[in-house]
C-alpha cells in the first residue's frame, strides 16, 4: 500500500521541482519587450526566453480582480495543455505571481491578415497557427445549452444571432466559411457591427430564412464579391454557410471536399503534430492569379 | 456534428489518463481527514449547487477537483476541507457555467468560515496542483453517453421490430 501512495505524486512532484530548477514557471526567466496589445483581461507583451533565447509571447493576466482567476484562463490553460497540434500555438509556462498570472506562448510574427498579404513574397514553409482559446469549451456530448452571446459578431452563425443557445461544433463551421471568404478577398464577408445589421447583411446574400435563396445564386452572388475564388471553392464556402447548423459540413467532410483535392491524399494521413509542409510537393506560392495564369490557382488559396 | 468512434476514443483515452486518476487510498495520505467528512462536504457542496441552481456537471467537475486535489497533497487538516470544497466549486462554475455565481455568493454559503479573500487564494493553490487540468470525462458526462446510446438502441430496436 505504502509504495502505491508515495510513489507516483513524488516523481510527479519532483519532475515538477527539477523543471522549476532549469527557470520554468519563473519570471525572472523572461525579459519583457514591446507590448504586442491589450484585452479586457490580458495585455500580451513580446518577450524573450532567457533559457532558449526563442522570442515568446507573454499573455499577462492581472489577478487584483475580485472574482480571481478570470474563468477565460482557467479554460483556456487547461484545454490547451491538452491540444498538441502543428497548427495550434504552443502554451511553454505558466508564471503565477502575487498579482498576475502570465501564460507564456511560443511568439507568432502576423496575424493571419498580416500573413496573407505577405504570402506573395514569403519563400518560408510557415504555418497558420490558432490562438486564443479563452471562450473555448471541451467537446461532449450535446445535451446541455450554451450562451449565445459568444463568437465574434462577424463569425457568428445566424442560429446564434436569432437566439438559439443549443449548439455544437457546427457554430464554428459558420466562421470558418466566413474566414475563408476574408482570406480569399482580404475584406470580411459580413462586417456588421450589431446583431440586426450582421443578420441583414446575411439575408442579403443568402436571402431570409424562411425563402432562402437557391445555391446557385447564393454562389453567383459570392463570386461576384471574391472573383479570385474558383467555382470549388464557391462549392465550398456554401457548404459552410447553411442557414440550419445540422446542414452545415463538418470539419471532417470538408477536408474531403473536392477543392483539396488537388493537395493529394497524403494529407488526410498527416499526424496532428506533423506540419502540412512535411508532405512533399506542398508549398506555398504566390497567387498565380494576380499574374494572370489562370491555371492552378487553387493551391495557393489555400495558406 | 462528430464521429461517434472519435468521441467514444476521446472519452475512453481520457479516462486512462494518469494525471486525472484518483486515488483510491486517499485517506492513507490524510490522518486528520475520515470518508465521512468528504461525504459531509460533497453533500453540501451539492446543496449549494442547488441553491445556485447550478449544472449537475459542475457538481462533478467540483467532486473531480476535491478528490485530485486531495490525492495530491497530504496532511490536510480538518478545518481547510470546506474552504477547498467552495473554491472547487468555484472553479468548477468558471469552467462549466454560463454565468458563474460571484466569489461573495460562494462565501456568503460558507457561513462566515470562508472569505472571499481565502477562496480567491486557494482557488489559485488548486488550480496548480491539478496542474491546470480542468477540463475531465466525469461520471455524469458518461452518463450522458450512455444515456443516448441506450435511446440510439432502443431506436435501432424498435426500426428493426417494424
Amino acid at each position: 500500500m505504502r509504495i502505491i501512495d508515495e510513489q507516483k505524486p513524488l516523481s510527479r512532484a519532483s519532475r515538477r521541482q527539477s523543471m522549476s530548477e532549469i527557470g520554468f514557471g519563473r519570471m525572472e526567466t523572461y525579459t519583457k519587450l514591446d507590448k504586442l496589445g491589450q484585452g479586457t483581461y490580458a495585455t500580451v507583451f513580446k518577450g524573450k526566453s532567457r533559457l532558449t533565447d526563442n522570442l515568446v509571447a507573454l499573455k499577462e493576466i492581472r489577478l487584483e480582480h475580485e472574482e480571481g482567476a478570470p474563468c477565460t484562463a482557467i479554460r483556456e490553460v487547461s484545454l490547451l495543455k491538452e491540444l498538441r497540434h502543428a497548427n495550434i500555438v504552443t502554451l511553454h509556462d505558466i508564471v503565477h505571481t502575487e498579482r498576475s498570472l502570465t501564460l507564456v506562448f511560443e511568439y507568432l510574427d502576423k496575424d493571419l491578415k498580416q500573413y496573407m498579404d505577405d504570402r506573395g513574397n514569403m519563400l518560408s514553409m510557415n504555418n497558420v497557427k490558432l490562438a486564443d482559446f479563452g471562450l473555448a469549451r471541451a467537446k461532449s456530448v450535446p445535451t446541455k445549452t450554451y450562451s449565445n452571446e459568444v463568437v465574434t459578431l462577424w463569425y457568428r452563425p445566424p442560429d446564434v444571432l436569432l437566439g438559439s443557445t443549443e449548439y455544437s461544433t457546427q457554430i464554428d463551421m459558420w466562421g470558418v466559411g466566413c474566414i475563408f471568404f476574408e482570406m480569399a478577398c482580404g475584406r470580411p464577408l459580413f462586417p456588421g457591427s450589431t446583431v440586426d445589421e450582421e443578420l441583414c447583411l446575411i439575408f442579403r446574400v443568402l436571402g431570409c430564412p424562411e425563402t432562402p435563396l437557391p445555391v446557385a445564386s447564393v454562389s453567383d452572388t459570392l463570386l461576384s464579391r471574391a472573383p479570385r475564388l474558383h467555382q470549388d471553392a464557391i462549392s465550398l464556402l456554401t457548404c459552410f454557410l447553411a442557414y440550419e447548423a445540422k446542414a452545415r459540413v463538418s470539419a471532417s467532410d470538408g477536408m474531403r471536399h473536392i477543392y483539396f483535392k488537388s493537395l493529394g491524399p497524403e494529407v488526410h494521413l498527416l499526424p496532428d503534430v506533423a506540419s502540412i509542409f512535411s508532405v512533399p510537393g506542398i508549398q506555398l506560392s504566390p497567387d498565380p492569379s494576380i499574374s494572370k495564369s489562370s491555371k492552378n490557382r487553387r493551391l495557393s488559396m489555400l495558406l | 456534428w462528430t464521429d461517434e468512434v472519435v468521441l467514444w476514443n476521446h472519452f475512453c483515452n481520457k479516462d486512462i489518463e494518469d494525471e486525472t486518476k484518483r486515488d483510491p487510498v486517499l485517506f492513507l495520505r490524510h490522518p486528520n481527514l475520515q470518508p465521512r467528512m468528504r461525504a459531509v462536504l460533497l453533500e453540501w457542496i451539492i446543496e449549494v449547487c442547488d441553491v445556485y441552481k447550478l449544472h449537475r456537471e459542475t457538481y462533478y467537475l467540483a467532486m473531480d477537483y476535491l478528490d485530485r486535489y486531495l490525492g495530491l497533497t497530504r496532511n490536510v487538516p480538518k478545518v481547510q476541507l470546506q474552504l477547498i470544497g467552495i473554491s472547487c466549486l468555484l472553479i468548477a462554475s468558471k469552467v462549466e457555467e454560463i454565468y458563474p455565481p460571484k466569489v461573495s455568493e460562494f462565501a456568503y454559503v460558507t457561513d462566515g468560515a470562508c472569505s472571499e479573500d481565502d477562496i480567491i487564494k486557494m482557488e489559485l493553490i488548486i488550480v496548480k496542483t491539478l496542474n491546470w487540468k480542468c477540463t475531465v470525462i466525469t461520471a455524469n458526462s458518461w452518463l450522458c453517453i450512455y444515456i443516448q446510446l441506450c435511446y440510439l438502441g432502443n431506436a435501432r430496436n424498435n426500426m428493426e421490430l417494424a
